[in-house]
């Protein structure tokens, strides 16, 4: 193809009207590295960049979207479900885990229930004396608590 | 529509939406978020993919709608637009040629970034894509006359601006 029908075809391309098969030609006839006339040298980057474009491709990264299949409603309500109750559980078990309960020894008190009115006097009797002895030891102590008081209060001689 | 008619139908549209996708972000992690983003999105509505006719147009009609959201969502661009034109650029080419082509992707590039959406979109279809003004139309929801419109005033920005270029230096 000569300069003087590119120049027709550039012109026509301009005008929008080539055909796909014309623009096709058009950017092979561009991309050699022949000496063009300034006029047809201006617009060379235009069928050189077309040509280049379309060698661009998607990247790797994306992917086809039929590998994240969709679950029907009732299965994603039941996984939910599930995964709700594996949490309790586990929330369960550690709490178990990280606060046992006190271990606590067992008493029997039976063995200390009163089986006879007799039995309730003795135990009863045992009692009084020792509140009583009780009683009298913080009096005792009281007094003497009270005798210390009052000698710091004797003048010094 | 089944995982195999998905595989033959639709999958082999990727890179035709990924530069799609990339001509209106500008940006190459952007433009792959929004194709997985879509694929995605068409996967979720198979079945309404059944009544389509024309399934390219109706891809490209989402992602072209998707990438406006995110133009006007306000993304935030991970990587200049002119780091992803250069390593595509100098990814295919020999040495000598390398500084060549980069500096005129780059620079159709720019011219590109400039033009309306309206012509950019309809230029990437014709120029880079190869479709055809009936296929365009469908895809975009233009007229004929609006596709050949915007076709004609896109191409001769970008030949007055190169033009320029070229006899200015600018």
């Amino acid at each position: 193809m000569d300069s003087k029908e590119i120049k027709v075809l550039v012109d026509r391309y301009f005008a929008g009207e080539t055909t796909l098969e014309e623009e096709q030609q058009l950017r092979d006839y561009f991309q050699d590295g022949k000496q063009l006339e300034p006029t047809l040298k201006g617009i060379q980057p235009l069928f050189q960049w077309a040509k280049a474009e379309r060698a661009r491709v998607a990247p790797t990264t994306v992917k086809r979207p039929t590998l994240y299949r969709k679950l029907p409603l009732y299965a994603r309500i039941a996984s939910v479900a599930a995964l709700f109750l594996l949490a309790v559980m586990v929330t369960w078990r550690f709490s178990e885990f990280v606060n046992p309960e006190p271990q606590t020894a067992q008493i029997n008190w039976e063995q200390y229930e009163v089986e006879s009115p007799e039995e309730a006097a003795v135990i009863l009797t045992a009692a009084l004396q020792k509140a009583g002895i009780t009683l009298q030891a913080g009096a005792e102590q009281a007094l003497r608590e009270l005798e210390s008081v009052e000698r710091l209060s004797d003048p010094i001689e | 529509m089944t995982s195999n008619d998905f595989q033959q139908q639709i999958w082999p549209l990727r890179d035709r939406l990924f530069r799609f996708a990339f001509r209106l972000l500008s940006d190459e992690a952007e433009a792959a978020d929004t194709v997985q983003e879509t694929l995605i999105k068409i996967w979720d509505k198979r079945e309404d993919l059944e009544r389509v006719q024309n399934k390219e147009a109706w891809c490209l009609r989402l992602i072209r709608n998707a990438s406006i959201d995110r133009i006007r969502g306000g993304y935030r661009k991970r990587k200049t637009a002119l780091d992803a034109v250069q390593e595509f650029a100098t990814s295919r080419q020999g040495p000598g040629k390398e500084v060549q082509l980069k500096d005129t992707v780059q620079q159709v590039h720019r011219l590109m970034k400039e033009l309306p959406e309206a012509q950019r979109a309809v230029m990437q279809l014709r120029d880079i894509e190869g479709m055809s003004y009936q296929e365009i139309a469908d895809a975009l929801e233009l007229t004929m006359a609006q596709v050949k419109t915007n076709l004609h005033r896109a191409r001769n920005r970008v030949r007055q601006a190169l033009l320029k270029t070229e006899q200015y230096g600018l």
